[in-house]
């Protein structure tokens, strides 16, 4: 029973319902490298600018049979949604540079986004799915030990995908009412579709391992930065970072990753025989 | 309230069976595997899965699936649910999470896998209408824990999918969600930091709704300095991903390694140029 929910909830993030039938748009002829990213529960996302609106964040899904954007989204990109609950958006543009122009996709929101912003599981507000009609005009090579996909036009329409006939919502049969299920508990948890984030601090020095495993070295410090101005000199060994021994550089960016603009370091360097301790507060930049 | 919801919500998390992926073996270089696959007329792709040996099955394959699942006739074929006793109720006929010591797409295998048992409606739908067509029924979906490792190319004209072992290890799904869950519901906003140093600011103003984030200033001797940007320069991408807010130009360079050359291209007055920085080792 552990399991039961969790399981559920999963299943209910896999397939989209299927697509009335329709026509799709061209692509043109070069190779693209798309960034994507992977959410909480691993489905990859790219972006994408509608009509030069956005940009919104899309599921790469082959189990959607189309493309698949929210009311809300849509209606953002100045797009009606026609009496079969499709749209056509005049310039649709993937990140890493692909476009393409009249673009097909149901104006809907399936009810696995509902659930996955409901529960803020896709790191920023999902607002779609790029199904079959997208997907199958491109050659897609996928590897996750990479940040990007290669995606490589084929000269091929892909047949409009066909329904399977009676309403769509049936036949999730009941399914559906998890998204709903899971928005009502992620709004216990407090859970947010698009995330609070901070920019990370700016010090301005440039840091080395050293080899035989002695505290990093500072190689260059940028005169108009904070450490710069606080003193910090280039050859100061860094021994510790807020009061903490640091030993490597990945130490230091542990501890370096917590900061937002205008907090306070301390550093601790040893600058010949001398211990030194320099503080200053970081400023906005990266 | 809240408590309510952690109190089983980690209670899961430390149920969660923790099983990691083989690590890939060290012999002859993996070749790619290409699979063939049916298009059905909905637009999914079916390919033929052998679970345990048994089979082979016709399942969906869905790189939007976090999971892969299999009816209760594979999990019961297949020797899955060995041991568990037949639950008195159920939902869609759901035995939770499996572990399954091979499941094979085609001719390309992978060991130690999980899998959810369940007859999910919506393939059983889809199932329902092709069945007769395909000569058989739809049994499941190959998600993510087995496409993870391979390097996959799709292609639907084709109508392959070429597999080739890319030693990645697919994380533990469930465990992912439970974390995700939690750290959603938490107030502390999420640090963005780059991972090199570039030696910029950059600033847009609330009102500002157009393409990019401008710079307002690079830092004398900085990489950025190095590689030509200026005050004034409309940022719109960097390392190939947009930047259209600060949080977008921040998540840019958090995936350019330190003394990796990023594309950078910026708008200067009319002209549109691409510079090249490579981000120091620092912060």
């Amino acid at each position: 029973m552990k399991s039961f929910w969790s399981c559920a909830a999963l299943a209910v993030f896999c397939l989209a319902p299927w697509a009335r039938g329709d026509e799709p748009a061209k692509p043109q002829a070069q190779s693209f490298e798309v960034p994507y990213r992977l959410t909480a529960v691993k489905h990859i996302v790219v972006r994408a600018k509608i009509n030069g609106k956005g940009p919104f964040n899309f599921i790469l899904d082959t189990g959607a049979p189309a493309l698949f954007i929210a009311p809300e989204a849509a209606k953002k990109a100045g797009v009606e949604r026609d009496e079969k609950g499709w749209g056509t958006f005049d310039r649709f543009e993937i990140e890493g540079g692909v476009v393409l122009e009249k673009a097909r996709g149901r104006i809907e929101k399936p009810f696995q986004l509902e659930g996955m912003n409901g529960l803020g599981l896709g790191g920023a507000e999902l607002h779609g799915m790029i199904g079959y009609n997208i997907l199958a005009r491109y050659r897609m090579e996928i590897d996750f030990t990479k940040d990007k996909m290669v995606w490589t036009p084929i000269d091929w329409d892909p047949k409009a995908p066909m329904g399977l006939g009676g309403n769509a919502n049936s036949a999730a049969g009941g399914l559906e009412v998890m998204g709903t299920l899971l928005k009502f508990l992620g709004s216990l948890t407090g859970a947010k579709a698009e995330p609070d984030y901070a920019l990370r601090g700016f010090l301005g020095m440039e840091l080395a391992d050293m080899e035989d495993g002695d505290s990093p070295m500072v190689k260059a410090v940028l005169a108009d930065g904070p450490a710069g101005k606080a003193g910090l000199k280039s050859g100061d060994k860094l021994t510790k970072f807020q009061g903490r021994t640091v030993t490597n550089v990945e130490d230091v960016r542990k501890f370096a990753d917590k900061l937002g603009a205008g907090d306070d370091v301390k550093l601790t360097v040893k600058r010949g025989k001398d211990n030194v301790e320099i503080q200053f507060k970081t400023s906005e930049g990266l | 309230m809240k408590r309510f919801l952690f109190a089983p919500a980690l209670l899961l998390v430390l149920l969660a069976p923790a099983v990691r992926a083989d690590a890939p073996k060290a012999d002859a270089p993996p070749k790619p595997v290409v699979v063939p696959f049916e298009l059905l007329p909905s637009g999914h792709m079916a390919v033929m899965v052998k679970v345990n040996g048994e089979g082979p099955y016709r399942l969906i394959f869905d790189t939007g699936a976090p999971i892969t699942l299999l009816d209760n006739k594979v999990a019961r074929d297949a020797g899955l649910l060995k041991g568990q006793a037949e639950p008195l109720f159920s939902i869609f006929g759901s035995r939770g999470e499996v572990k399954v010591k091979e499941i094979q797409v085609g001719d390309q295998a992978a060991q130690d896998l999980t899998a959810i048992v369940m007859d999910h409606p919506t393939v059983q739908a889809i199932s329902n209408a092709f069945e007769k067509k395909l000569g058989g029924p739809i049994d499941g979906i190959v998600g993510f824990p087995f496409f993870a490792r391979f390097k996959i190319t799709l292609d639907y004209q084709a109508k392959t999918v070429t597999l080739l072992p890319n030693g990645f290890k697919p994380p533990d799904v469930m465990q992912a969600m439970m974390t995700a869950i939690l750290a959603a519901g938490s107030d502390e906003p999420k640090v963005l930091a780059p991972a090199g140093q570039w030696g910029l600011l950059a600033e847009k103003a609330d009102d500002d709704k157009d393409a990019g984030v401008t710079v307002k200033s690079v830092l004398s001797g900085s990489p950025a300095d190095a590689a030509g940007l200026k005050a004034g320069d409309r940022l719109l991408t960097l390392g190939g991903r947009w930047t259209d807010s600060l949080v977008d130009l921040y998540q840019a360079a958090g995936y350019v390694k330190p003394g990796d050359a990023a594309k950078v291209v910026v708008k200067r007055g009319d002209k549109e140029m691409t510079l090249t920085v490579k981000p120091a080792s620092g912060l």
